[in-house]
């Protein structure tokens, strides 16, 4: 991998403030295609708003924010320029998301919460259950297709937002604290299993962690303080 | 001295309302708006009673406690004049018809020391004279005499709203002389000593049955608005306790807490109620009920009731609070969703079942026993109950059967997850279309039985019928030809008198010796709407033609053998223009004939005269059970739509991250709305309709059912666009909990 020649997030001097408090100022930060990054913090210090930045759910208040799609064929995306529709349009077709908990729909089976993305992309249902279903037995989740979200222990059901993140083979995968409310040894799973799959897919991994730990399996990692990035 | 116990509960109470003063304005909100429909039902029910006992002494159907024969048939002997005391009155009573209202007309003689009470009166006028209601003051004083003011004597006084049913009521007690009220319109007139003060006689059960279900029909939907607001932000609420619990607070600290705040937000939501029905109460009597408006006062609720029902209001509150945060108490974290629902199974139409087997067996019951009969009203208002009930009740069952169905079919996502919401949360979904189903319920249900009523249209013109314009009087023995020509020549020199026809028998009208056959000049004969007129003199007619109620096309026949010089005038006909004007006019020519033997008639005062009390009532409940429900209905399907995008703001903020459009989101919310809606419209319309078919089978078996009338799509349109509106209003809060900082934070 050369993390110098293949970008494909670009973060220049970005700021933004909620109300009076500034969260970020003046973060640069650059992610290379396939790389595993992981953003660390101390609570408060602008991490989880760095990476909403980047995924295009908060617009920044200045800087750049670029998205490089693979191959030759598009140009670059500046991601803090897209109007609202648009940035939902990214997030939906090129990018995938974890978080901490409660990310699953309760009602929907795991089946269907996997499959909720590619119905939003307008796969017709018998094959997006078809492509669940292949995802769910990725995650060594074959048996529990048809349970509901409620039904599913902590470990299964962030095993299935993996699932449900990965199914649309996603450009970017953003993780927020994905395992921060499990256990070690499901943790140590579902860190495993997203992993794996993140890298035989290559697929690029920002990931928000406390845990030096889980930042350990990353490539690299940049620690975030008072909204801005410097080195651990 | 407040304890450290209270203090500390005052002051969690305060911290938990501080961050969710949206919840608990909204609360407040719906508990006055409940509060104060419930009290202008209560003053309605009231006042509708009150109203009633008010009117009775004119309700021909009433039983004036003691009304004797003018004359004694029972004594030995012949026949014996019962003579008129100063105990007694005579009294003549009359439905009189201006235009297309009725006026209770009441003619009285009295001894000059009766001590006989007339109500709202007082003393009975003198001969000649008259006390009018003021909305008949008002209208004899707006209208041509010759056309109202000529039937009536000279203007003596006020009849009081104590003795009237509202303030449209048009009553006039005349004064009349002894002489008068014997001979005059058969000697109809009866000796009253007292006048009754109990409504409706034999009429009561089924007027009160109605009045029930009405009340039943508006108070279920006032229940639910008061339910469902309680409910608001119901999740929010368990976990700002939650949190409070993590803190350390006891779960009777919580309960005592959540009871606190209830108490506090139904107290100031009750005062508003009562505050607002107060205000609102002068707009609510001006609906018309029956043939008048209530007067204002009629919809005061006594202070004892009013104070009692705030009581009982915010101590339900307290307690069912309490109670909830109790049930809810293992659940500590802040984070957890809301539990998932018990299964919902067939046995939730046990009540609706039950109440149409109720509602059958109470049309039977009449015709069992006489003791039967008497509890049949009840067992059809507490089979009515059941089935409004009942109907709410067995929704989530019915629409998990159809969501089930949907979600199989469906292929975008949001059908996926509202089918998914709908099949694992029917009671939820329901809820929020559950004033819609009471409302589409009841409007079916009144709308069925309006169908089967009699048009109270004109009636229509047939040949070979009397027009329905036309008026008559029967002339009594010793009105000579002469007389009654010259009555005629009068009557045609008026505008709008297109005819004047003396009809003749061969005995005088009410004698024993009249005949079933009339005969009527035959030149004259179109003028009373008959065909083809023989060529002698006169033609003959069946007696029946002049009946009020004959619609039968008759076709004169040669008077054969008629010995003209013993014919003697039997009746006067007036054919006029058609018009209300001209007929008013025949009307009070007539009235004021001397000889007349009845009160005029005419075919066209059918609709007004004819008894569609009960009926009418039954329309204006359903008018306003309609608009009450519906309005309920629009304002529960908002708050229960804005709940359900509150509670679930983290998993619409996740699909929103995800990349899922804002149309996605509402495409969820509205689909969550309207297919719920759909189940419940329909389902309500057939049961709706069905229950109908059964009322009317037990208030009138000889009428049926009929397809409903455009006012009743209308309303399920209006119905169908408040929903639609309401879901709409509610959708905006989607963009305001969009943020996706729930998803970390909440």
């Amino acid at each position: 991998m050369n993390p110098v020649q293949d970008p494909v997030l670009v973060v220049r001097d970005v700021h933004k403030s909620f109300g009076r408090t500034p969260a970020l100022r003046g973060v640069s930060v650059s992610v290379q295609r396939g790389e595993m990054l992981a953003i660390m913090g101390p609570s408060g210090s602008g991490k989880s708003t760095l990476l909403h930045c980047m995924a295009g759910v908060f617009a920044p208040d200045s800087g750049s924010i670029e998205y490089v799609p693979a191959g030759s064929g598009e140009a670059p995306l500046r991601v803090d320029d897209l109007g609202e529709r648009e940035r939902s349009e990214l997030r939906l077709t090129r990018f995938g998301f974890v978080f901490q908990y409660g990310q699953l729909l309760p009602e929907l089976t795991a089946m269907d919460n996997v499959a909720l993305p590619l119905l939003m992309r307008g796969m017709p249902r018998a094959q997006a259950r078809e492509r669940a279903a292949s995802s769910l037995a990725a995650l060594d989740l074959p048996d529990v297709c048809g349970s509901r979200a409620e039904e599913l222990s902590g470990g299964q059901a962030q095993r299935v937002a993996v699932a449900r993140a990965m199914v649309t083979e996603p450009a970017v995968l953003f993780a927020d604290e994905p395992t921060g409310s499990l256990d070690s040894l499901s943790s140590e799973t579902v860190l495993t299993l997203m992993l794996d799959l993140v890298r035989s897919s290559g697929t690029t991994l920002v990931m928000i962690t406390h845990d030096p730990r889980v930042a350990a399996y990353a490539d690299r990692d940049v620690m975030v303080r008072d909204g801005r990035v410097g080195d651990r | 001295m407040m304890t450290a116990r209270a203090r500390s509960v005052l002051y969690l109470t305060w911290l938990s309302a501080r961050f969710s003063v949206g919840r608990l304005v909204g609360i407040t909100v719906g508990v006055s708006l409940g509060v104060t429909l419930l009290l202008l039902l209560v003053g309605a029910a009231t006042g509708l009673s009150d109203r009633d006992h008010r009117a009775a002494w004119l309700r021909e159907q009433g039983s004036p406690s003691v009304e004797y024969p003018q004359v004694d048939a029972a004594a030995s002997g012949p026949p014996r004049v019962v003579p008129l005391t100063s105990n007694t009155v005579l009294l003549d009573r009359y439905t009189d018809v201006f235009r297309d209202r009725t006026i209770e007309r009441r003619t009285v003689a009295a001894t000059p020391d009766s001590t006989v009470e007339i109500p709202g009166v007082g003393h009975a006028p003198r001969p000649g004279t008259y006390y009018a209601s003021p909305a008949l003051e008002e209208l004899i004083r707006t209208t041509p005499p010759d056309q109202l003011g000529n039937r009536y004597g000279t203007y003596a006084g006020r009849v009081a709203d104590s003795a009237l049913a509202g303030p449209d009521s048009l009553v006039i007690v005349e004064g009349a002389t002894e002489s008068e009220l014997r001979t005059s319109f058969m000697g109809s007139a009866a000796l009253v000593s007292r006048f009754t003060g109990d409504p409706y006689g034999s009429s009561a059960a089924n007027y009160q049955t109605l009045i029930a279900m009405g009340a039943i029909a508006v108070l279920v939907p006032v229940l639910l608005l008061i339910g469902i607001s309680t409910r608001w932000g119901e999740t929010v609420r368990a976990e700002r306790m939650g949190v409070l619990r993590l803190i350390g607070a006891t779960p009777g600290t919580m309960s005592a807490v959540a009871a606190t705040e209830a108490a506090v937000t139904a107290l100031t939501g009750s005062l508003l109620g009562v505050a607002l029905a107060r205000v609102l109460r002068p707009v609510a009597a001006s609906i018309p009920v029956g043939e008048t408006r209530l007067f204002p006062f009629d919809l005061a609720v006594s202070p004892w009731l009013t104070l009692g029902l705030v009581v009982v209001i915010t101590a339900l509150a307290a307690v069912l609070a309490a109670q909830r945060t109790r049930q809810e108490g293992s659940r500590a974290s802040a984070a957890r969703s809301a539990p998932a629902e018990r299964r919902v199974t067939i046995r939730r139409a046990v009540p609706f079942v039950a109440g149409v087997l109720l509602l059958a067996v109470s049309t039977r019951m009449p015709r069992w026993s006489e003791a039967a009969g008497s509890v049949a009203p009840l067992v059809q208002i507490t089979g009515f109950f059941l089935t409004v009930w009942g109907s709410v009740l067995v929704g989530p069952w019915l629409l998990r059967l159809v969501s089930r169905f949907y979600l199989r079919r469906a292929q975008r996502p949001a059908s996926v997850v509202a089918g998914h919401r709908m099949l694992r949360r029917p009671r939820t979904v329901f809820r929020a279309v559950s004033g819609l189903v009471t409302a589409v319920f009841v409007v079916s249900v009144f709308s069925g039985i309006a169908s089967s009523a009699v048009s109270p249209d004109q009636p229509p013109e047939i040949a070979g019928v009397l027009p329905p314009g036309s008026v008559y009087v029967p002339l009594a023995e010793g009105v000579s030809g002469a007389r009654a020509g010259e009555y005629a020549r009068q009557a045609h020199a008026r505008d709008g008198i297109d005819s004047a026809v003396v009809v003749y028998g061969t005995a005088p009208y009410g004698t024993p010796e009249s005949g079933d056959e009339l005969y009527v000049p035959s030149d004259q004969v179109d003028d009373l709407g008959l065909l083809d007129a023989p060529d002698t003199p006169f033609a003959a007619v069946a007696g029946t033609f002049l009946s009020q109620w004959n619609t039968t096309p008759m076709t004169p026949e040669t008077a054969t053998d008629l010995r003209t010089d013993s014919l003697v005038p039997f009746a006067l006909v007036l054919g006029t223009d058609g018009s209300a004007a001209a007929t008013d006019r025949a009307r009070t020519f007539l009235a004021t004939v001397d000889g007349a033997a009845t009160p005029p008639v005419s075919r066209g005062d059918l609709p007004p005269t004819w008894n569609t009390r009960l009926i009418a009532t039954l329309s204006v409940l359903a008018n306003l059970g309609m608009l009450v429900a519906l309005v309920i209905a629009g304002l529960s399907l908002a708050v229960s739509t804005a709940a359900s995008i509150l509670e679930r703001r983290r998993t619409f903020a996740m699909l929103r991250l995800t990349g899922a459009p804002m149309s996605l989101l509402r495409g969820i919310v509205i689909r969550e709305a309207v297919v719920p809606l759909v189940t419940a419209v329909l389902a309500s319309a057939v049961l709706g309709y069905g229950v109908a078919v059964l009322v009317v089978s037990t208030v009138d078996d000889t009428r049926s059912v009929h397809w409903p009338d455009s006012s009743y799509f209308l309303t399920l349109g209006v119905g169908a666009a408040l929903a639609v509106g309401s879901v709409l209003a509610a959708c905006a809060l989607l963009r305001q909990h969009r943020s996706v900082t729930v998803t970390r934070f909440e």
